[in-house]
């Protein structure tokens, strides 16, 4: 990433609390740790909370990142991300944990193949009712994977997983989604 | 199991090798369609979720208000302050005028906080319809928070960091979206023309601050920029005019903002940022084009808007951009009737909103 070198001086800044280059952290992570919560979550509101948590435990442990243990500040960044909204939805027991691996929605089934889907704009709310039809993990791979484009160490990091099966959780993780886009896509017309 | 984990192995190398970018992923659709179909579709669709986003209003006004909450959280700054803006600097008193954008806001806040969303439907328990609505309550008490924040950052005078930032600035995204936001309230006709006079000074008086670091691709998307806002002023006093409405100070605001840019396009030729003067007298091409369009025709002003014979826009009938204060400032200015449009005694913007009021006439 052309901004790693950058990325890396404002680290080390905001670990010794300096402000402005947190604030500079924050303007560079907040899209797509916000995106990734949401998605999550399925709530702007929720999201909003959520995110916010995450930035200010990130301001409060920063001292503790250290590089050479983290694939990336991003990897360490979603894992208090994914932590925070594990945390959440562990509070709120009337609310349906994302991470409880079993919870299939009822989607209708399966008509056309995948292939048949005609290639267009996926809606937020549509990608998050389709990631709900997949299994934690699946739906977590996609998320950092697909979405947020971190990279298999990374997502293996905040995972707990090896490199190695991460790349075969994606290729099982993509198919199941495109074929839960299709069912919903069927389900909607 | 082998074609699998193949084709597991293609699709890492070539999502690594796109970084994040959709359309390098679609590039790499097509060249495998041929020969993978299925491994294409997948790219496909990993293109269509790196697409895949809230909108931007939604994050802008998430970012706003988390940068508020954290102000306020991390850097201790008190919570009828914190709501002002998302800022780590102390802020700066500027001139506190009352406007009608600052009085509309004002009123729009009262009218967000009038308990109107209160139980009332018979037969519901109150409670539950209050569980219904919680959702609505916390909207508008968010909205309250913002449209209060922007009273103080932009009509009660205070100017926050933000507001002084420029594209480079780790808080000028907060300045775009708390703008975005003062527009998408539902504001009068003439608060909306004083909040996008405000918006189009301010892009302009960035990209005269960009213009001097020769910065030309920022300075031409901030003169876009410029050209839209200004498109909408526009648009609005055309609306305003059909409805046979009250234009003059929609109108007023025009003539302001464009004595303002003529200050800077002599300015700038002046001090031989030639390529900016260009641009700058392109764009007041372009948005005289746009008045024409419309039929509209500045107060006082003789067709060419002033631009060949170094005249302004004249004098509109009941105000006149001020002859010391025609800059790109943050706060509005007193007009001065009769003032006779010229720019001899224009103000400068230094190009953080400020006003040096370098009075040369």
């Amino acid at each position: 990433m052309i901004i790693e070198e950058g990325e890396n001086q404002l680290v080390i800044r905001a670990s010794a609390r300096d402000q402005e280059a947190f604030s500079e952290l924050y303007t560079l992570y907040f899209d797509r740790i916000y995106r990734y919560v949401r998605l999550k979550t399925g709530s702007p509101t929720e999201a909003e909370d959520i995110t916010s948590a995450v930035f200010f435990n990130a301001w409060r442990t920063i001292d503790r990142f250290a590089p050479q243990r983290e694939s990336s500040f991003a990897a360490w960044l979603f894992r208090l991300a994914h932590n925070a909204v594990v945390d959440r939805f562990r509070r709120a027991r009337d609310m349906i944990s994302l991470d409880s691996t079993d919870k299939r929605p009822t989607l209708h089934a399966i008509q056309p193949g995948p292939e048949a889907q005609v290639e267009r704009q996926i809606d937020i709310d549509e990608l998050y009712t389709a990631l709900q039809s997949l299994t934690a993990e699946q739906r977590e791979v996609v998320l950092l994977r697909f979405v947020e484009n971190l990279s298999a160490r990374e997502v293996g990091d905040i995972m707990g997983k090896q490199e190695g099966a991460v790349r075969g959780m994606q290729f099982r993780a993509i198919e199941a989604l495109r074929r839960a886009l299709a069912r919903g896509s069927e389900a909607g017309q | 199991m082998t074609r699998d984990t193949d084709r597991e192995r293609r699709l890492d190398a070539i999502l690594t090798a796109a970084e994040g970018d959709a359309g390098a992923v679609r590039a790499a659709a097509r060249q495998i369609q041929q020969r993978d179909g299925g491994l294409a579709a997948d790219l496909r669709l990993v293109a269509q979720l790196h697409e895949t986003m809230p909108a931007r209003a939604e994050i802008d006004a998430a970012r706003l208000r988390v940068g508020q909450r954290l102000t306020r959280d991390i850097f201790g700054a008190p919570p009828d302050e914190g709501a002002a803006a998302y800022r780590l600097r102390p802020l700066r008193r500027s001139e506190p005028p009352e406007t009608i954008l600052a009085r509309d806001i004002a009123e729009h806040t009262r009218a967000i906080t009038t308990p109107s969303l209160a139980p009332t439907a018979p037969g519901m328990p109150p409670r539950a319809l209050y569980g219904r609505r919680r959702s609505q309550w916390r909207r508008a008490l968010l909205a309250t928070a913002t449209a209060a924040g922007l009273f103080l950052a932009i009509g009660g005078g205070v100017t926050a960091a933000s507001a002084q930032s420029m594209p480079e600035s780790p808080l000028y995204s907060i300045k775009r979206a708390e703008e975005s936001i003062l527009l998408a309230l539902p504001l009068s006709d003439d608060s909306r023309a004083e909040a996008l006079g405000m918006v189009a000074q301010r892009r302009l008086g960035e990209a005269q601050s960009e213009a001097s670091e020769f910065h030309d691709a920022e300075v031409s998307t901030l003169l876009n920029d410029y050209s839209g806002d200004m498109r909408q002023l526009i648009m609005l006093a055309a609306s305003v005019n059909e409805r046979g409405g009250d234009d003059s100070n929609i109108m007023t605001q025009i003539a302001k903002v464009m004595d303002a840019e003529q200050a800077i396009e002599q300015r700038a030729a002046a001090q031989g940022l030639t390529a900016f003067s260009q641009a700058l007298s392109a764009t007041t091409d372009n948005i005289a084009a746009t008045l024409k369009q419309h039929h509209i025709d500045l107060p006082g002003a003789n067709g060419d808007n002033g631009k060949d014979n170094g005249k302004g826009h004249g004098d509109p009938p009941k105000a006149t951009p001020p002859a010391g204060n025609a800059t790109p400032t943050v706060g509005p200015t007193p007009t001065a009737p009769g003032s006779g449009g010229t720019h001899g005694g224009s103000g400068h913007g230094n190009g953080n909103g400020r006003t040096t009021g370098d009075s040369a006439g």
